[in-house]
């Protein structure tokens, strides 16, 4: 139960028993995945989860791989095969509840912001 | 007669037999709640629905109806879906949805006869319990308002409802009725339908059940419980009948046989609060009829880290509908895809929008393997490593958080990878195991959460425990730091 | 430069022919106003994104994957793939991506006379997205509307190996494709409609050469010509740029169906590096032997093994199986007929010739035919027994076509029964006799052929009801005396 590791101490971990590792993990990475998230990072939060994910992922790596080689990956919470249901018409929502928390509207459609494909 | 204050089974039985009783609640709890408002557990409250609750369950009574849970007082957080009545998530992002539907569990609870008093707040999406993250500022412990309270729990340990709901993906309600000094139960995943339930890591979460006693929870868990064939993951296993259940004898089997988590004094961020009544509890244990071994779990201690990698990828994705088109908070942008940008980043909390982040990274294809894959593999091993425990086991036994609840003013920090909150509680979530957080006292005085998890469908056995516990531990709800803000005035 | 080799792989997306979603129970029916067919599921609303799986679905997917000779997965699952576009409710589409439903299938195709196979390299099960509506021209327009009824309703997408080698090769597949899952009965294969969607891969690449050229994803091809001409155009355009030196940009290309071109398109998925994991929503389902094997049967005999038996069995030519065994609604038609009146020729001939003329004229499918089988065996029979004639008989089925009447019916309103009576012929034809003397010499003179004439005068002198052959049998006995 080691601790985590001390604050300041950019891609250089140790790892428990396998000594200091180099990890890479860049700023650009890191506001990639944010973009892709569809959120905007400020430089401190940027610092933030750039400081949080190494220290994580440092601390997976001390986890032996190997180890884990035989072991299936769990994917889901439930115990029991999944099931299906008949092909039966169930209602839909009324209109006016489908559209009544969106922020823009017409009678009938949700409306973006133009969108030109080709 | 004080509502909330009576235990649920009680007033049931009384409210039962004299359905007036409930005439008075909704002018009590105008009053009550308005004078709790500075803890801020509630995000809405609404004395007209209370009213509305209270005479249709009036009506069945007078009807000849029997309802288990007549007049019972429920809080709810905030990512339960009420048809109706605003359903925030602690976020701006739904800070005026009003969702067409209501979470079956809210109805469950509606159908055994108790009153929903209101909306309670939380973390932002139930995502952890450090509190800073409400779009309406964090809820205050009643013990204590300079500390967080987490989701739902305040309510129930401030004595303004018997029962709350919360979330709990890794831990969190667990967490927060260990801050609170309040019973909570993460039953076995699936037992719970999570169909209206708001959440950010689908394949962890649970609702969460929290009260001030073993009955009251043993009711709570009666009336939710069960298989909805609206919810894939719902469980087809049968729902026994936990009360006759936890009341009946052992028949032979000797006392409850407990699995102490070796090593449990050994986590890094416990603190001596926890560490000495914890200790002082497990001393006891054998006088309330609970025989203990110290057990090696060697893949415990890495289930935060592995829950962590999972819910925050689950949360990438499981958010993704938040694009201020349907429904929601939005920001324009001239775009698409800068209007979802624009409306994401103003609509999530700083907290949120850095874990989606981590989600996204650990989910791309260079990390995919390395950690996500390898993540499941460690949930894989930390599930079989403790269901082979409880082969041999009735009860695996630990602390439910290493620390008291943490000061609002001094966060540990805005967030961390992973959560110390989450070092007991995750491995439960990643097993899909029932887990139980009874609450202690520590020598100051602040409440502790011991808990206990069980084998796969067995809530009994935890509720069994509890009661166990709560003989020879008399629960107190003093909250001493609610009555110095004005608190209930009781 | 060498000679150039096409090389075609197609992704083809079919909507499946179910009452519901694949997650909910939302119609899934086509044409209703926007947003009336969604629910909180398919919606993606907050606390509601419980997907329940459509078992009907589920086994049609399966047919289809047994009926290209697919291998089925032994558990099925469910993934999700995430991106953001308008279209999609959850940011996430619910498909397969690392276990699809059937793997590595084939369908054979006729090239060049020889039976070729194309191996489907995957079949999986995916759900569907919603509609971008424009107000007005989409460049004028100050917004996008989004409609979301066909979001959910199931799709497969069959995706095959890059086997195909032509524009041509890549259309006959498409259509063996669809003839076979409209005789499963999956999907009605409408690709105007849209439930029946064509991407190609297209590449070139010196001919002997194994490896892949540069290809380049088209798009917004809606019809088969288009993928004909589509994927032509894109060889072309190809073959020129090497040729000239150039190379092949990896991109997505649009066809302009109206300029006849295809374009370079900004493609929702062009940064797409989007993230795949499964659903925790969704735990496996196991396919039991038993299941997939009450499926198998449940197949019914497929176009192929239906031509083959149609050429067996009736003797009919090649051509005439293909085309009577193009669709399963034609190829149960024609057989219907034959129960009624069993001569495989004359009834393959009718069919051919003149109802799928007529429903060519019309824009019909012979699903929506007024003519019921029985009725042309009927027909068919009427003429058979001489009782109309042969020309007759087609403006019968031009008028059973009309109104669905039944042939006798028609017949007896129209009093159309042929003048088959030598009784009755003999008095007409002795008059035609009389009033055409210069006919009479004409024949009698060595002009044979002047008997065409007085035949005709017969016919306008009986309205075209006199049996023409009987006719002309008469005459030439008058005429030699
Ligand atoms: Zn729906």
């Amino acid at each position: 139960m080691e601790g985590l590791c001390p604050a300041g101490v950019e891609n250089l971990y140790n790892t428990r028993g396998k000594g200091w590792v180099v990890l890479k993990l860049t700023a650009e990475e890191i506001v990639k995945a944010a973009g892709e998230g569809r959120v905007n990072l400020t430089a401190a939060e940027e610092a933030e989860v750039q400081h949080q994910s190494l220290n994580i992922l440092a601390l997976l790596d001390a986890v032996p791989g190997e180890s884990l080689n035989e072991i299936p990956a769990a994917c889901y919470g439930h115990k029991q095969p999944g099931s299906t249901r008949q092909d039966t018409r169930e209602p839909s929502l009324p209109l006016a509840a489908v559209l009544h928390n969106a922020a823009d509207t017409d009678d009938y459609c949700f409306h973006v912001p133009r969108i030109v494909e080709s | 007669m004080n509502y909330p204050d009576t235990p649920a089974h009680q007033l049931a039985a009384r409210v039962q037999e004299k359905p007036d009783l409930l005439d008075q609640m909704p002018g009590d709890y105008a009053v009550l709640c308005s004078k709790s408002q500075n803890l801020q557990i509630f995000i809405s409250f609404e004395p007209q629905a209370i009213f509305q609750e209270v005479s249709t369950i009036k009506q069945r009574l007078l009807a000849g109806k029997s309802l288990p849970l007549a007049g019972a007082t429920v809080a709810l957080g905030d990512n339960f879906c009420t048809a109706g009545l605003v359903t925030t998530c602690a976020s701006r992002m739904l800070s005026s949805y009003e969702p067409p539907l209501t979470a079956r569990a809210v109805d469950a609870l509606r159908v055994q006869g108790s009153v929903i008093i209101g909306k309670a707040n939380m973390e932002e999406f139930g995502l952890g319990s450090t509190g800073n993250s409400s779009h309406y500022g964090a809820a205050k412990n009643p013990w204590d308002p300079d500390r967080t309270a987490g989701c739902g729990a305040a309510a129930a340990a401030a004595t303004l409802v018997s029962l709350a709901l919360g979330t709990d993906s890794c831990g969190e309600a667990r967490q927060a009725a260990s801050y609170c000094g309040v019973l909570a139960l993460k039953p076995s995943y699936g037992r719970i339908s999570r169909r209206g339930v708001i959440e950010y890591a689908p394949s962890l979460t649970q609702p969460g059940l929290m009260a001030r006693n073993t009955r009251d929870l043993v009711l709570a868990l009666e009336a939710t419980a069960g298989e909805d064939p609206g919810d894939p993951t719902s469980l087809k296993l049968l729902v026994p009948g936990y009360f006759s259940r936890v009341h009946e004898g052992r028949k032979g089997k000797g006392p409850l046989k407990v699995a102490l988590l070796e090593d449990w004094d050994a986590v890094p961020t416990l603190e001596t609060e926890v560490r000495e009544a914890f200790q002082a509890q497990l001393d006891d244990l054998p006088k309330a009829g609970l025989e203990v071994e110290a057990v090696s779990l060697p893949s415990f201690q890495e289930s935060s880290l592995a829950a962590a990698v999972i819910s925050a990828v689950e949360a990438f994705s499981n958010l993704a509908n938040y694009d201020g088109v349907r429904f929601g908070y939005r920001a324009e942008g001239p775009s698409l895809q800068e209007m979802y940008t624009a409306t994401r980043t103003s609509g999530f909390s700083s907290k949120l929008k850095q874990f989606i982040t981590f989600g996204a990274l650990v989910s791309s294809e260079k990390y995919y393997t390395s950690y996500f894959v390898k993540s499941q593999k460690m949930r894989t091993r930390i599930a079989r490593e403790l269901e082979s425990c409880l082969e041999e086991y009735d009860l695996v036994l630990t602390p439910t958080v290493p620390f008291t609840a943490p000061r609002l003013e001094r966060p540990r920090v805005a967030w961390q990878l992973p959560d110390p909150a989450h070092f007991f509680t995750a491995a439960a979530n990643l097993s899909g195991l029932p887990a139980l957080t009874f609450p202690l006292l520590s020598p100051s005085g602040l409440p502790v959460g011991l808990q206990f998890i069980a084998r796969f469908g067995d809530e009994a056995a935890l509720l069994k425990a509890a009661l166990l516990l709560e003989k020879k531990n008399p629960l107190q709800f003093p909250q001493p730091g609610f009555k110095d803000q004005g608190g209930c005035g009781r | 430069m060498n000679e150039l080799e096409t090389v075609v792989g197609l992704e083809v997306h079919v909507e499946l022919l179910t009452q519901t979603k694949l997650f909910c129970g939302c119609s899934a029916a086509f044409g209703a106003e926007p947003n009336t067919q969604v629910c909180a599921v398919c919606l993606g609303l907050p606390g509601e994104t419980l997907p329940r799986l459509n078992q009907q679905a589920l086994e049609f997917a399966i047919k289809a994957a047994l009926a290209l000779n697919c291998s089925i997965a032994g558990e099925v699952s469910f993934d999700r793939k995430n991106y953001f576009y308008a279209d999609l409710p959850k940011g996430y589409q619910i498909s397969q991506f690392f276990q699809p439903i059937g793997t590595r299938g084939y369908v054979e195709i006729q090239s060049a006379g020889e039976i070729k196979p194309i191996g489907i390299h995957q079949l999986h099960l995916e759900e569907d997205t919603g509609k971008l509506l424009h107000v007005g021209d989409i460049l004028s327009s100050p917004f996008s509307r989004v409609d979301f009824n066909r979001a959910g309703v199931p799709l497969i997408e069959i995706v095959s190996e890059p086997d195909l080698r032509s524009a041509e090769e890549a259309r006959l597949f498409l259509q063996k494709l669809r003839s076979i899952l409209r005789y499963l009965d999956v999907s009605d294969c409408k690709m105007e409609e849209g439930s029946m969607r064509c991407d190609a891969n297209v590449s070139v690449r010196p001919r002997g050469s194994s490896a892949l050229g540069k290809k380049t994803e088209l798009k917004n091809m809606n019809s088969f010509r288009s993928v004909y001409k589509g994927i032509e155009y894109e060889v072309q355009r190809q073959s020129r740029l090497l040729q000239e030196g150039g190379e092949v940009l990896p991109e997505t290309r649009h066809w302009d169906e109206g300029a006849e071109l295809t374009r370079a398109m900004r493609s929702k998925f062009l940064s797409a590096n989007y993230r795949c994991f499964p659903d925790p929503n969704l735990p496996p389902l196991l396919t039991s032997r038993e299941r997939l094997n009450a499926l198998q049967e449940a197949i019914p005999e497929l176009p192929d093994a239906r031509l083959e038996r149609f050429v067996r069995e009736y003797s009919l030519p090649r051509y005439d199986a293909e085309i009577l065994t193009a669709t399963r609604e034609l190829a149960d038609f024609y057989e219907n007929t034959l129960a009624v009146f069993p001569v495989p020729k004359a009834v393959s001939n009718w069919t051919m010739g003149e109802l799928l003329g007529l429903l060519n004229e019309a824009g019909q499918e012979i699903g929506t035919c007024k003519i019921t089988p029985t009725d042309l065996g009927e027909l068919l029979k009427m003429v058979q027994e001489e009782m109309i004639s042969r020309n007759m008989g087609k403006a019968v089925l031009e008028e059973m076509f009309a109104s669905g009447e039944k042939p006798g019916v028609i017949v007896e309103k129209k009093g159309l029964v042929q003048i088959s009576d030598e009784g009755a012929l003999a008095e007409i034809i002795a008059r035609v006799i009389d009033q055409n003397p210069k006919s009479v010499e004409d024949y009698r003179g060595g002009k044979k052929k002047a008997v065409g004439f007085l035949v005709g005068q017969v016919m306008k002198e009986t309205r075209g009801k006199a049996n023409p052959q009987l006719v002309n049998e008469m005459l030439k006995k008058q005429l030699e005396v």
